[in-house]
């Protein structure tokens, strides 16, 4: 029990501050607006796009064939997607699991078979076409990752940036010319809470590193070593789940001061409140928790021996009577000495 | 003779000790089941958790040679035509797409709907996106009705799980015969320890419920008393062990 209290006081000097972190931003998540965090504040989601007309549709197989060959990689699929305000044949050449990975791409017209380049102006108008802000552009660049507002990103992207209130940057895959995301100040927020929860001060979208690995081991220590002393507790009596069971009243004598008083307390009450709030002098310094082995105090009659007790206190003491007062109940008492 | 209360800090180590035990008293619990879902969680990795190691990619290699049917015919066919996209599946080289909200596959070479999948060619189909040489544990044409773990839109199914430790289990599209997606105990552990941790033990789609803000807040006071209680045992005890409080 002694290691017990050591480790559980210890564990929580490393790591009370993060677990603070996690509880506030754990209530951040319980309250936050969804819509906002999620950057969608002003972002359309249904874009228009025009009829498909299957006649001018460029052939497809031939169309693998050139692709394949120009760029010597295989086609996997081939999707018909609206973009850039035109239809045009997405063909990956790599299967890749989440579209944030790095990925191989061919993006070309659907009507004219040549090769589709996302530039700056088609970046901008796909971003403008998701767009009901009050802003208008302001800059307008093509990035490289790591990105601050993308963490996972593995692609390049345009970022296209507005000057509205909130600071929205909206990006485009280069490549395939994908909406990845509206960034604002909000979701810059969003994303504050979540890289303090997952301790991502790297900023790389994960929470599978060393470090949260680390802490979530010493915090799941200390809260096993304080659910076991919670369950001791409850066993030795002094974590009693219902109300007072009436008043209990005995007398205290301290041999210090050599006074003698009437206590009359609530007998759930611990000896040691009961005293304390008598303003009875005790010696005491660990708040009752029965690790500092100072609130000792000799009883008349047979009462119950805690395991902290047994840590605290020589048989030849508890034989005579001596308990700490923290680990007693007030009910049943009859005479206290204090020495 | 009478003493005033400790003077020497807001809370003293008493009013801390109380509240960090009454407090913990009712979320104590709470508290350990946090921290356990919560190192479940940091340990494994969320693409390993997501199965992306048990299965081999999606699509293979589109052979050109086969499509003598063009993307045009699909939308002189067809009506309210979506997401069109030209894969392979078991050898067979598949337009894929929905019109007028109905999932449709087309065979590129014929012109023809495929039939719908068969028992044996969805296994087929299973075992080679399965990574690891396994024998089948059970297979299962799901029409109506998703298991919480596969989103409804994706019905039809087959459900072809595997002899395995984890029970590795993927869902093969009824009508393209496409995986669409995978669970293995991992995940099903993640998913329910991610319900235990946000409190929303349903399905796991709920963080704002009043439920986690009620013990969460509990919990903040918990977790303070409980730094005070750290401050007085540490750092102030070493003036405090003499002292008569």
């Amino acid at each position: 029990m002694k290691k017990l209290v050591w480790l559980h006081k210890w564990l929580s000097v490393v790591v009370f501050i993060q677990l603070l972190v996690w509880l506030g931003t754990g209530l951040y998540f319980n309250l936050r607006d969804e819509q906002k965090a999620q950057g969608n504040i002003f972002r359309v989601n249904n874009i228009a796009s025009s009829a498909v007309d299957a006649d001018r549709l460029v052939p497809i197989a031939s169309l693998i064939e050139v692709i394949a060959q120009r760029n010597q990689k295989p086609v996997l699929s081939v999707k018909l997607i609206w973009v850039n305000n035109q239809w045009a044949y997405l063909l990956s050449h790599q299967h890749v699991w989440h579209s944030y990975y790095l990925s191989d791409v061919s993006l070309v017209n659907a009507y004219s078979g040549q090769p589709l380049v996302i530039n700056n102006i088609a970046a901008q108008r796909i971003a403008s076409n998701t767009y009901n802000g009050e802003g208008s552009v302001i800059s307008n660049q093509l990035l490289t990752p790591p990105l601050d507002d993308l963490p996972k990103e593995q692609n390049p992207v345009w970022r296209i940036q507005y000057n509205d209130a909130l600071n929205t940057s909206i990006y485009v895959r280069a490549n395939s010319g994908a909406l990845v995301s509206h960034a604002n100040d909000q979701t810059r927020f969003d994303q504050l809470m979540f890289r303090l929860h997952f301790m991502d001060y790297a900023n790389t979208g994960s929470f599978n590193h060393p470090l949260i690995i680390a802490f979530a081991v010493l915090t799941f220590i200390l809260s096993f070593t304080g659910f076991i002393w919670l369950i001791v507790r409850v066993k030795e009596g002094q974590l009693r789940l219902f109300f007072s069971q009436g008043v209990a009243q005995f007398s205290v004598f301290s041999v210090p001061t050599n006074v003698e008083t009437t206590v009359i307390t609530d007998s759930n009450n611990s000896l040691l409140e009961s005293i304390k709030a008598h303003h009875i002098q005790i010696k005491n310094s660990c708040g009752g928790g029965g690790s500092c082995g100072q609130c000792i105090v000799q009883l008349e009659g047979k009462f119950n021996t805690s395991i902290a007790d047994k840590e605290q206190l020589s048989l030849e003491q508890r034989k005579q009577g001596f308990r700490l007062a923290c680990q007693q109940r007030s009910a049943g008492i009859k005479r206290v000495v204090i020495s | 003779m009478t003493l005033a209360p400790n003077k020497d800090s807001l809370v003293s180590a008493n009013t801390a000790r109380k509240w960090h035990k009454w407090l913990m008293a009712i979320v104590g619990i709470q508290f350990f089941i946090w921290s356990f879902t919560g190192l479940y969680m940091v340990l494994f990795n969320i693409h390993f958790i997501h199965g992306e190691s048990i299965v081999n990619p999606a699509h293979s290699t589109l052979n050109s040679t086969t499509i003598n049917h063009e993307f045009s015919t699909i939308y002189q066919q067809y009506p309210e035509v979506k997401n069109l996209t030209l894969i392979t599946v078991l050898n067979k080289t598949v337009y894929r797409f929905s019109s007028a909200g109905k999932l449709v596959a087309v065979d590129a070479a014929t012109g023809v709907e495929l039939n719908k999948l068969s028992k044996t060619r969805a296994i087929a189909i299973a075992k080679q996106h399965l990574a690891a040489p396994l024998m089948v544990k059970s297979a299962k044409l799901l029409n109506k009705q998703a298991p919480s773990e596969l989103s409804a839109r994706h019905l039809p199914v087959w459900r072809i799980e595997f002899d395995s430790f984890a029970s590795p289990t993927l869902y093969i599209s009824h009508t393209t015969g496409e995986l669409v997606t995978k669970r293995h105990h991992y995940w099903r552990i993640f998913d329910w320890f991610w319900r235990f941790h946000i409190m929303d033990y349903d399905d796991g789609e709920n963080v704002a419920n009043w439920f986690l803000l009620l013990i969460a807040l509990i919990a903040v006071l918990a977790a303070i008393s409980g730094t005070i209680l750290s401050y007085h045992r540490l750092i102030k005890s070493s003036d405090d062990d003499e002292v008569m409080s």
